[in-house]
């Protein structure tokens, strides 16, 4: 017996049985997902991050400014004098190596190389990774900290150095 | 085969001394009779011309703008037939007109070419390029100035780069050398040679100082060769033959047999 | 032998196309490939390969199929299925062998690979196993035309060798057709993950075994309309539950095979790779599965064409997915099959199915058809002489 056309019960079922079919073909990929999700949350590490990881995400690259821009014809000791200077003195120290022949110190370096030797009297209590920590808190609290360090005995921070090094570390954080 | 006389040749493409000059390009199409293209400035990545190697110009310098530090710069990279230790395009072509030879290149016998155009499936590195225009087409790709090598000379491109970026020796020198490089300059190069293991080796070491997929080169390519994965189905062609052809036997006279005995007992179907 | 056949508008038709395609094919020798074809450096292999080439082969399984369900297995319920599929496998080889011709860009050389020796290639072991098959293919079917000619002696050289050289065919269809597999496994960083797999030239088999009864039923349907025969269609619903066991057996191997490849988050992905595998998946295999397992479906011949025309059509896909769309290139690159890549591919198919239908009006192909359509002496003879040696008996 020989029909052309299939009859409607026939269509229903044949849509019935897609309709499994692409729901267990679903269930196994679902499966299978879910597995790798697991496999991959559980290769994770354990250890969550710090601040001070998230904090070294953007570095204040201090040491490698001074590294590549003054370190190459004198050594880092001779740095150590800028520690008692004020921010104008150092500017025009850096200036006064730019006329210096081979110091190839670009212009806008001139702003990122005064603003790291200014910081760079925090390393007397503070390592690289403390110090990074600034790159975390916005401008008032950074201004708040460094007023807690001239609250410090023994920082030789004075109060009205507060401002000029806040804008040492807004001119790094802008680079 | 090497014999001990024989060895290998390699070649090191340091590109950090390169300056996209364009020498190489220029003499390797001198070498190999190439003529010269009617190109378009700035049709692909910038200053980078032609786009992409092709029928006439057997290797390309890549113009990749890097940003290091605080501007973007030139970095070049090169593109060239890495004459594999184990050529997958060889192993794909059906009339060996692809062959490894002692000294190092994979060339090409275009006598035995009948355009099927499967080394071009094959190259991991997209190498091979044809001449579909040509009435009697032929693949096209980087010959390691073959015959300059038998005669003891270094290749084109090696002969004329004016910054020494190209060298050229036995593959063991070279593979040392672009060791030393990196380990005595390790701020100038990245830590790896392009080409030393990818694919089980190659004759081309690569050199950089910035990764490898900035400058257009491929990578994530397997540290074992390519043919490795067609070998093991191949070999056992006649193993599978003879068994399917013994299984096949088998059933044939057991299910004549059986249809032998129900014919005798009743009437034939 | 019928030497009087009238040609039908149909036939007008297939000739109209087979000219356009012998135009297109002039063009390609006089200016070369590029002046007819799309394919590029990123590109190698298109619509050409693609479908003149790796999908004729595929469906050319129908020959070692059939013979394998009828001769090896002993089915000879559908025995009426056999020589239409010799004839099939016959001309979808020869309509390969006719696009290699057009395909290569040096087909006067072609015979080198007859000469060399390179068993690392596939294509190598693909062109040695396509050439003998062919001459077996030729071997078996030469002994319909041979029966009416009533060329006695040759007939009894080749019925002696029938076994043997069936046999051989049918091993021999197994190499190549899981060799083209096998070459694509070697370019695992070009093919998109979806559908490359160190198990490709078994997918490859099956897939060409599955192709095959879905065309034999096609082509015994088309038959049965055009020459006027009514078709036995209990014949053809065992036909279609075997048939469905080979989708559903691919089904699960394929699905299984991207599971543990890792590979499903690719297609869970919302691309046009995503697309076309599920299309390829949906209509070419699950859609055809649930058709052929209801008896409604096996008992109707629309039912049966519409089930067995989605898995030819999803074999045709799954070689254009592999070997073309699947490839991965760089973001500019890109190939649309012309105008001239797809006339020949007419042209070659139309031919094909000109000649068989030539063919199946001028020999005693069909064994419905009745014995005034044949040549009158040969009838009773007819029905044994395909069966070797159990005709002797």
């Amino acid at each position: 017996m020989t029909t052309d056309r299939p009859s409607r019960a026939s269509g229903f079922r044949i849509v019935l049985a897609l309709v499994v079919l692409v729901n267990l073909i679903l269930t196994v990929a679902l499966i299978t997902q879910v597995r790798e999700i697991q496999r991959r949350v559980a290769s994770l590490p354990t250890d969550l991050a710090t601040r001070r990881d998230v904090a070294a995400l953007r570095p204040l690259q201090v040491r490698q400014i001074i590294q590549k821009n003054c370190v190459e014809c004198h050594s880092a000791r001779r740095l150590g004098v800028t520690v008692s200077m004020e921010a104008t003195e150092i500017r025009s120290t850096v200036e006064r190596m730019q006329t210096h022949p081979g110091a190839n110190i670009p212009e806008r370096e001139l702003e990122r190389i005064s603003a790291s030797l200014q910081v760079v009297r925090c390393a007397r209590c503070h390592n690289e990774a403390t110090l990074n920590l600034m790159v975390l808190k916005t401008e008032p609290e950074r201004i708040a900290t460094i007023r807690r360090m001239v609250a410090l005995p023994g920082s030789g921070v004075r109060p009205d150095q507060v401002t000029a090094i806040a804008q040492a570390f807004e001119k790094l954080l802008a680079q | 085969m090497t014999t001990p006389s024989v060895k290998p040749k390699a070649m090191i493409q340091d590109n950090t001394r390169c300056i996209g000059c364009r020498a190489c390009m220029i003499a390797c199409k001198s070498w190999n009779n190439r003529p010269a293209d009617h190109t378009e400035f700035f049709a692909g990545a910038g200053y980078q011309n032609p786009v992409d190697l092709d029928a006439n110009n057997y290797t390309l310098i890549t113009f990749n703008e890097i940003v290091t530090g605080a501007q973007p710069d030139w970095v070049f990279g090169r593109q060239l037939c890495m004459h594999c230790e184990h050529p997958a395009c060889a192993s794909a072509c059906p009339t060996t007109a692809l062959t490894k030879t002692a000294l190092g290149p994979v060339v090409f016998n275009e006598s035995r070419c009948i355009g099927c155009r499967a080394c071009m499936q094959a190259c991991p590195f997209l190498i091979p390029k044809y001449d579909y225009e040509n009435l009697n087409p032929k693949i096209h790709k980087c010959t390691f100035c073959a015959d300059r090598i038998e005669a003891g000379l270094k290749p084109a491109c090696a002969t004329v780069c004016p910054t020494a970026a190209i060298s050229f020796g036995d593959r063991d020198d070279m593979v040392a050398e672009a060791k030393r490089r990196i380990a005595t300059a390790p701020g100038t190069y990245i830590p790896e040679i392009y080409g030393l293991d990818d694919v089980g080796g190659t004759s081309v070491l690569h050199l950089s100082s910035v990764p490898f997929e900035q400058l257009g080169y491929i990578t994530g390519l397997p540290k074992t060769p390519m043919p490795d994965l067609t070998h093991r189905w191949l070999r056992v062609t006649p193993h599978f033959f003879a068994l399917l052809y013994a299984v096949f036997g088998a059933l044939t006279w057991i299910m004549h047999r059986r249809s032998n005995r129900s014919d005798s007992k009743g009437p034939t179907a | 032998m019928n030497w009087r056949i009238r040609l039908t508008w149909w036939d007008m038709v297939l000739l109209a196309i087979m000219a356009l395609g012998v135009v297109l094919a002039v063009v390609r020798y006089a200016g070369g490939i590029r002046s007819v074809a799309n394919i590029n450096n990123a590109y190698p292999w298109g619509w050409w390969v693609g479908f003149g080439i790796m999908t004729m082969i595929a469906l050319g399984g129908v020959g070692f199929t059939i013979t394998l369900l009828v001769e090896i297995l002993g089915r000879h319920r559908y025995h009426a299925l056999l020589r239409p599929a010799v004839l099939m496998a016959l001309l979808c080889y020869a309509s390969a062998i006719v696009m290699l011709m057009v395909e290569l860009g040096r087909p006067w050389k072609v015979w080198m690979i007859l000469v060399s020796w390179a068993p690392s290639a596939a294509l190598y072991e693909v062109g040695w196993c396509a050439f003998l098959y062919l001459n077996v293919l030729v071997l078996e079917f030469v002994q319909v035309p041979l029966e009416e000619l009533g060329w006695g002696r040759v007939l009894k050289v080749l019925r002696v060798i029938y076994i043997p050289i069936m046999l051989l065919g049918v091993t021999l269809s197994h190499l190549h057709q899981s060799s083209l597999g096998t070459l694509l496994t070697l370019i695992p960083h070009k093919i998109n993950v979806l559908w490359w797999s160190e198990q490709l030239p078994l997918i490859f088999l099956f897939s060409a075994m599955m192709a095959g009864p879905a065309l034999a039923i096609l082509e015994y349907l088309a038959a049965a309309r055009w020459l006027g025969f009514p078709p036995n269609i209990d014949m053809l619903g065992g036909l279609a539950r075997i048939e469905a066991w080979l989708v559903g057996l691919l089904l699960v191997f394929r699905l299984g095979d991207l599971v543990i490849r890792g590979a499903v988050e690719a297609a869970l992905s919302w691309t046009w790779f995503a697309v076309s595998f599920w299309v390829e998946i949906g209509f070419g295999l699950l859609l055809p599965l649930v058709l052929l397992m209801m008896p409604e479906v096996q008992a109707s011949r629309g039912g049966l064409v519409t089930a067995c025309s989605l898995v030819v059509a999803g074999v045709l896909l799954h070689r254009l997915n592999v070997a073309v769309f699947g490839l991965r290139v760089r973001h500019w690159e890109t190939y649309v099959p012309s105008f001239g890549e797809i006339g020949i591919t007419l042209g070659i198919a139309a031919g094909a199915v000109f000649v068989f239908g030539v063919l199946a009006r001028m020999l005693p192909i069909h064994e419905e058809l009745p014995p005034t359509v044949a040549s009158q002496p040969r009838a009773t003879a007819r029905a044994a002489a395909w069966h070797g040696a159990r005709s002797v008996s």
